[in-house]
């Protein structure tokens, strides 16, 4: 064998008769290392509130041990929203790189595809439909994910179908898709004005984004959807590689350009329905994290990529809504809006040092 | 002359605009085809069609003895691989991730770079003259390299036949010429079956076994072996224009054009 050693030293290589993978080792170091940091994200979140907790108080509470006031914060309080937040940032991470993908247009968000939008459209007509004119609940407000998430899903089904209609392809969808938001949109701007104004208040927390209502029935639906999600990123990883060529190359090494990006429309939508109906837009991560991991990890393509965006986009929202709860205690400020703010400028600095590209 | 491709009464139109004409041509297996018109006759047109990235509206391609629309994408690309006009890939992309991806169609969801991969991407990097130019940059290397590059990941694809989309565009007549005999040596110890659009009509009468003259509504004009159809009718006919042509002794009488005036 005369294959060159070069190759072989900076990649992790497996080969054997059922699997056959070459990873840099450096992606491999990078994944590493947002494990890690994940972790350390995650303890952070179950330590840090109202009272600091140490790394084994939150592990006996985590246990059901120690004292009963650790247990509430940690298994009650804390647990639901650092697990709510981490695995809905991850989502959206990932469904915004599907959308980049898709639409080959690096600007490209989750939002594009109308479903955010027709989300809370259904979140915010629960909230007024099932309100009596003295402001009471007529509904257990449990049911709310449900209603935004249907209404996520019929808003993806009307952009499917018309898109089908339109025969359009990745750029049709995303105008399409934007009609849609963008009526959605003063939908629940006008349903916002005709409910009650405490319906509206609490309107415009999940419109901000928010994980301050989080319980663990809510964790226990998500968590299976999440993994869904990570497995989908998985299956595609192959064609993550090629989608960034032209469609008529994609075609011509082997790929199938429109059945990989209606692939990768279709799941982002779902993606998106399904954090988004949990915890409200929460604007930012989609858009930026798939950028900042190209950053961080140039060289790294395929499963280890997704994995890095699914990470990261769970430590940013994790940690957004770490700050918010706790920086100006007791008061507390939606992770959306942390998420924007923090993120926003954060991203602004990071490509201001190191240029944007495409 | 066995076959390698057989296209039958092809038509192709995009709306109501008719591009190709009822094609019928029959390309011969382990030669080299060069097919020559003026421009927007359909020539690209023609190679996606018979790569299937065009559906026809009427008539049949066959590879060998399968009809096209029989194979699935990754079965088609193990049999032709084709390089567009101008592909494109992000700028940061390092020349052996590209090459890589032509092994695409031989992969699977488990089997993602095997052993067999590796000597494949290699050899047609070396092939192709990039091995050394690896781990640069696309957007650092200059149009010639980056052309060869793309070569590179068509060779890698590892099918019996290539389409090549104006291959020797953007290069100078040095890599022209190299390109062109790198075309030719794979031919020759491969049995590659090659299928180019070229413009230089010059370099496509020195290096084609075979060619294919369209007219400028996109039907077949002429096709045959070079000494067959080069001739001062076809100029005036598919190009307007008159030419003088006369034979190249040096390498063996084959015909030589040089442009008088426009008709």
């Amino acid at each position: 064998m005369w294959t060159s050693k070069a190759i072989m030293l900076k990649n992790f290589t497996i080969r054997n008769k059922f699997l056959s993978q070459e990873i840099p080792v450096i992606s491999m170091i990078t994944l590493g290392v947002f494990i890690i940091l994940s972790l350390l994200v995650l303890y952070a979140s179950l330590a840090m509130g109202k009272s600091f907790l140490s790394i084994t108080q939150v592990i006996d509470a985590l246990q059901g041990e120690g004292k009963a006031l650790n247990k509430i914060f940690v298994n009650k309080l804390r647990m639901p929203r650092t697990m709510l937040s981490f695995m809905a940032g991850g989502m959206l991470a990932v469904s915004g790189y599907f959308m980049q993908l898709s639409t080959k247009n690096p600007l490209a968000s989750p939002t594009l595809t109308g479903v955010a939008d027709a989300s809370a459209l259904g979140a915010v007509f629960f909230l007024t439909v099932y309100s009596d004119s003295q402001g009471n609940m007529l509904n257990t407000f449990e049911t709310l994910p449900l209603f935004s998430l249907a209404s996520g899903m019929l808003g993806l089904g009307v952009v499917l179908w018309l898109n089908r209609a339109m025969q359009g392809g990745a750029t049709t969808f995303i105008l399409i898709g934007i009609t849609i938001a963008i009526l959605s949109k003063a939908m629940t701007s006008l349903l916002m004005l005709v409910s009650p104004i405490y319906r509206s208040e609490q309107a415009a927390l999940w419109l901000s984004g928010s994980v301050s209502g989080a319980n663990m029935q809510q964790v226990a639906t998500i968590t299976p959807l999440f993994f869904a999600a990570i497995f989908i990123a998985i299956i595609f990883s192959r064609i993550f590689k090629v989608m960034i060529l032209s469609p008529n190359t994609i075609n011509s090494i082997g790929g199938n350009d429109r059945l990989y990006n209606t692939c990768l429309i279709i799941s982002a939508g779902i993606i998106t329905a399904v954090a988004v109906s949990f915890t409200g837009p929460i604007g930012f991560v989609g858009i930026a994290i798939p950028h900042i991991v190209r950053k961080i990890a140039p060289d790294t393509y395929g499963t280890v990529k997704v994995l890095l965006i699914i990470l990261l986009g769970g430590v940013v929202v994790c940690v957004g809504d770490l700050i918010g709860r706790t920086i100006i205690a007791p008061l507390q400020i939606p992770v959306g809006i942390m998420t924007a703010i923090v993120g926003g400028i954060a991203f602004l600095v990071f490509f201001y040092k190191k240029g944007v590209k495409a | 002359m066995t076959h390698a491709i057989h296209l039958q009464n092809i038509s192709v139109s995009y709306g109501k605009k008719s591009v190709l004409n009822n094609i019928s041509l029959d390309l011969p297996s382990s030669k080299i085809t060069a097919i020559i018109g003026p421009n927007g006759c359909g020539k690209s047109t023609l190679l996606r069609t018979i790569n299937g990235l065009i559906k026809p509206s009427t008539g049949t391609v066959k590879i060998g003895n399968d009809n096209i629309t029989s194979l699935n994408c990754k079965k088609l690309s193990q049999r032709i691989s084709f390089l567009e006009q101008t592909p494109s890939a992000p700028s940061e992309m390092q020349i052996l991730q590209l090459v890589k991806l032509g092994r695409y169609c031989h992969q699977n969801m488990l089997q993602q770079w095997t052993e067999n991969d590796q000597i494949i991407v290699e050899t047609a990097m070396r092939q192709a003259g990039v091995w050394d130019l690896r781990n640069r940059g696309i957007a650092n290397v200059s149009g010639g390299q980056l052309q060869r590059a793309w070569w590179a990941m068509c060779l890698a694809q590892d099918a019996d036949s290539l389409l090549l989309d104006e291959p020797i565009n953007h290069l100078d007549i040095t890599y022209q010429l190299e390109c062109l005999d790198n075309i030719r040596i794979l031919n020759q110890n491969h049995n590659k079956t090659v299928v180019m659009v070229l413009h230089d009509i010059n370099l496509a009468i020195r290096y084609a076994d075979y060619m294919i003259a369209m007219t400028a509504n996109g039907s077949i004009y002429a096709q045959g072996t070079p000494n067959d159809i080069i001739n001062p009718d076809l100029f005036a006919s598919i190009f307007d224009i008159k030419v003088g042509i006369i034979p190249f002794d040096e390498l063996g009488g084959i015909p030589v054009f040089i442009p008088l005036q426009r008709i």
